[in-house]
């Protein structure tokens, strides 16, 4: 069973990577049950509310797809190009719903970085942030998974660099640019 | 707002204004402002728009919340009172906290464990191993002050608060030229001397544990910590291949013993700090550019010999631009430093990355003692690799690829048929087979670390064990005095005892299978020790099991 699965997946980056749109959607639900189902793993293996870092559940959630399956499953780097965006709407959907879900077994998702934390961005500004992050994948694609791995991921520049063959500067670079475009096309609608 | 078309227009000249200087930046606005108005203005509002969002901090606040991140700063532990959050990492999180009575003037680092790290008896161990540690003072080791855990459960560390930058980008921003890093570097060795005279291994050499003050002083940090945390959160190098802090992934700086399981001892510490010279010296990593993928890491780390320092410096392989940089940084050219590396330099890092740990030097003193050596124009203890020294050291070497593919035996035999053995009785064939067991072995080390430790891992590790064990017994019945094959089945046993039930690491909890599967390995090395008492794979495999 798994193992349709995991070549399901991989069968389906290539179809995405081919132009199938209809793919896309399939692919990226696989991916976000995958992650779903790690994140309640987690919480159930400890018994208690635990913190997950986004990079490290998708790291797990690598190794584990890769394990159970085949040679041919993506590299990777090629990987958390599309994870990441999963997990974009698994973080959104999580703080929407933390706040009904504060008692009880809840899992936190978590970013990780080494910057001093200050206040966390509401659920209505991070949906806004996604639907504009959805039409600059359209004309800009390597700008808006800039975005999917920094800032809902929490992967740093290096490691973006390294996934992406590229320096940090142009990691840096294709970040800023994409601040600018989001910070343009959803200013209006928020009371910054 | 901005259209798609817009955007496209003006996101290459974006690209080209944001390399530039202000005062550069605003001559080519205005002279784009001639031919193109309309672009230009639109290209000044986005760079005034990027301006105003770095001041809002637009996106650099988390879209969630961070573990632990809220609400701590205030909160005592032990003497101490958390003050602001320096870092997070996959172990946990770390504060700069200050004395709360105020006898301290100097601010210490409180390292809060993730909880899970320490299970049960964890505590008291972590109370008293701390105790051993925090006995270590050298002064260029960062100094453990306290380890327990608070009233509320939370586990932690109290460390010397260090600030600085790490060795190699200390030595690369300030342009050190080979002497005087290994000036800086012969204070690490001290260091790591001085614990391991104290029967301390450090376990986790690397750049970021390796700082370098304002005033240049060489500070460890996180000795015998490495330790510490993995024997409650499983195998090592599930630790090492998975633990996640400062991003860190993959075991760059674990020699090969970690990476197989074998013992852990102050040789593993020569090792690293061989990574570490190699690193400061080349500014490039013995197992080539990365980035490496956790495979590929180990394949390189167990398998291939490093290249020589002084020819990385100049190889055409690499950028020649990464080349010139590195040379620059050491306030020399590559051919000065091709020169400056080549021999004696070159013998010593080889000597310290040596993958058996008894090939190595003995100690870092003995690797300190050659570098003195080196820096006082004295013959060093070291002997280049020959072609002969070559020969003799590619059989030792193959007796540590027989223990690895015992160790991968495990895994592979899913894949093969188990009756693929019994039913091919022809000694040829069955050593053609057995050496395709050993080819594919080398790709399942990589699975091994990967799934052990993991959700899952458990069952799937329970079916090798069965099928392995199968295997083994039908196997055993080829080995008609074959030392070379019983020795082999000996050690895949042993291994697959490790799986069943070793106590160091994550086991089934099958003891007593554990217990008659080395009594199997057993079996298979006492005949080749009747006949040869002096084998010494033979011994070795002998004394595993006797510690086992």
């Amino acid at each position: 069973m798994a193992d349709d699965r995991e070549a399901t997946i991989s069968s389906l980056m290539d179809a995405v990577e081919r132009g199938d749109a209809g793919a896309t959607e399939v692919l990226f639900g696989a991916l976000y049950a995958e992650l779903h189902r790690l994140a309640r793993y987690e919480l159930a293996r400890h018994g208690f509310p635990v913190s997950l870092g986004a990079t490290t559940l998708l790291h797990q959630a690598y190794i584990d797809m890769a394990a159970r399956s085949d040679a041919s499953f993506p590299d990777r780097a090629r990987f958390m190009g599309y994870a990441a965006r999963v997990m974009r709407g698994l973080i959104i959907d999580h703080s929407r719903s933390r706040l009904a879900q504060k008692r009880g077994g809840q899992f936190e998702i978590t970013s990780i970085g080494v910057e001093v934390p200050e206040n966390v961005v509401d659920s209505e500004e991070l949906t806004l942030i996604s639907e504009a992050l959805d039409e600059l994948a359209k004309t800009d694609p390597s700008l808006a998974e800039v975005v999917d791995l920094k800032f809902f991921c929490g992967f740093s520049f290096a490691e973006i660099a390294a996934m992406r063959g590229v320096s940090e500067r142009t990691v840096q670079r294709k970040w800023e640019k994409a601040r600018i475009y989001l910070h343009r096309r959803i200013s209006s609608q928020l009371s910054l | 707002m901005i259209s798609p078309q817009q955007w496209q227009e003006v996101s290459p000249y974006l690209d080209q204004a944001m390399t530039m200087a202000d005062e550069e930046r605003s001559a080519w606005l205005a002279s784009l402002r001639q031919q193109n108005p309309a672009l230009a203005d639109l290209l000044q509002s986005l760079l005034d728009e990027h301006q105003m969002l770095s001041q809002d901090r637009f996106l650099e606040r988390d879209p969630v919340p961070r573990p632990g991140g809220e609400a701590l700063a205030g909160q005592m532990i032990g003497a101490y009172r958390l003050v602001s959050l320096i870092g997070q990492g996959g172990m946990g999180s770390v504060w700069l906290a200050e004395r709360s009575d105020g006898r301290f003037e100097r601010p210490a680092a409180v390292k809060l464990l993730r909880a899970p790290l320490l299970g049960g008896a964890g505590g008291e161990r972590l109370k008293r191993e701390g105790s051993i540690l925090a006995r270590l003072a050298h002064p260029h080791i960062a100094q453990l002050l306290d380890a327990g855990v608070s009233p509320a459960g939370q586990p932690y560390l109290i460390l010397e608060y260090v600030e600085g930058e790490d060795i190699v980008e200390h030595s690369d921003r300030r342009r050190l030229g080979v002497e005087a890093r290994l000036r800086l570097y012969l204070d690490v060795l001290a260091a790591v001397a001085h614990a391991h005279a104290n029967l301390i291994v450090h376990r986790d050499i690397k750049p970021s544990n390796v700082l370098v003050t304002r005033d240049g002083q060489v500070k460890l940090l996180d000795f015998g910590i490495a330790k510490l945390l993995e024997n409650e959160g499983g195998a090592a190098p599930a630790t090492l291949l998975t633990r996640e802090g400062g991003g860190a992934l993959t075991p760059l700086y674990a020699a090969p013993e970690q990476v197989t399981g074998g013992p852990v001892t102050t040789a593993t510490d020569v090792y690293a700090a061989g990574v570490l010279l190699y690193v400061l010296l080349t500014g490039q990593h013995p197992a080539g550019p990365g980035p490496h993928s956790p495979a590929e890491l180990v394949k390189a780390i167990v398998e291939t010999d490093p290249p020589h320092v002084c020819d990385v410096v100049v190889s055409p392989e690499a950028a020649t631009e990464a080349i010139r940089i590195n040379a620059t940084h050491r306030a020399t050219t590559p051919e000065k430093l091709h020169r400056l590396l080549r021999g004696d330099l070159d013998t010593i890092v080889a000597k310290a990355l040596k993958k058996g740990p008894a090939e190595r030097y003995a100690s870092v003193t003995a690797l300190a003692d050659d570098l003195h050596r080196y820096l006082k124009h004295e013959p060093i203890s070291a002997r280049p690799d020959t072609i002969t020294y070559r020969v003799a050291t590619f059989v030792r070497r193959n007796g540590a690829a027989v223990l690895l593919a015992g160790s991968a035996l495990v895994l592979v035999i899913t894949s093969l048929s188990a009756g693929l053995y019994i039913a091919n009785r022809e000694r040829k064939i069955a050593e053609r087979r057995f050496l395709q067991v050993r080819q594919l072995a080398n790709k399942f080390i990589e699975l091994d670390s990967d799934i052990r430790g993991l959700p899952g891992a458990t069952k799937v590790r329970s079916r090798i064990v069965a099928d392995s064990l199968q295997y083994l017994t039908s196997l055993g019945s080829e080995v008609r005095g074959d030392k070379a094959l019983a020795l082999e089945i000996a050690l895949a046993y042993v291994r697959v005892a490790h799986v069943q039930g070793d106590p160091t690491a994550a086991n089934l909890g099958q003891f007593a299978e554990a217990e008659a599967t080395l009594q199997k390995a057993e079996n298979f090395v006492d005949p080749v020790l009747a006949t040869d008492p002096r084998d010494r794979q033979g011994l070795f495999i002998a004394a595993t099991i006797v510690c086992a």
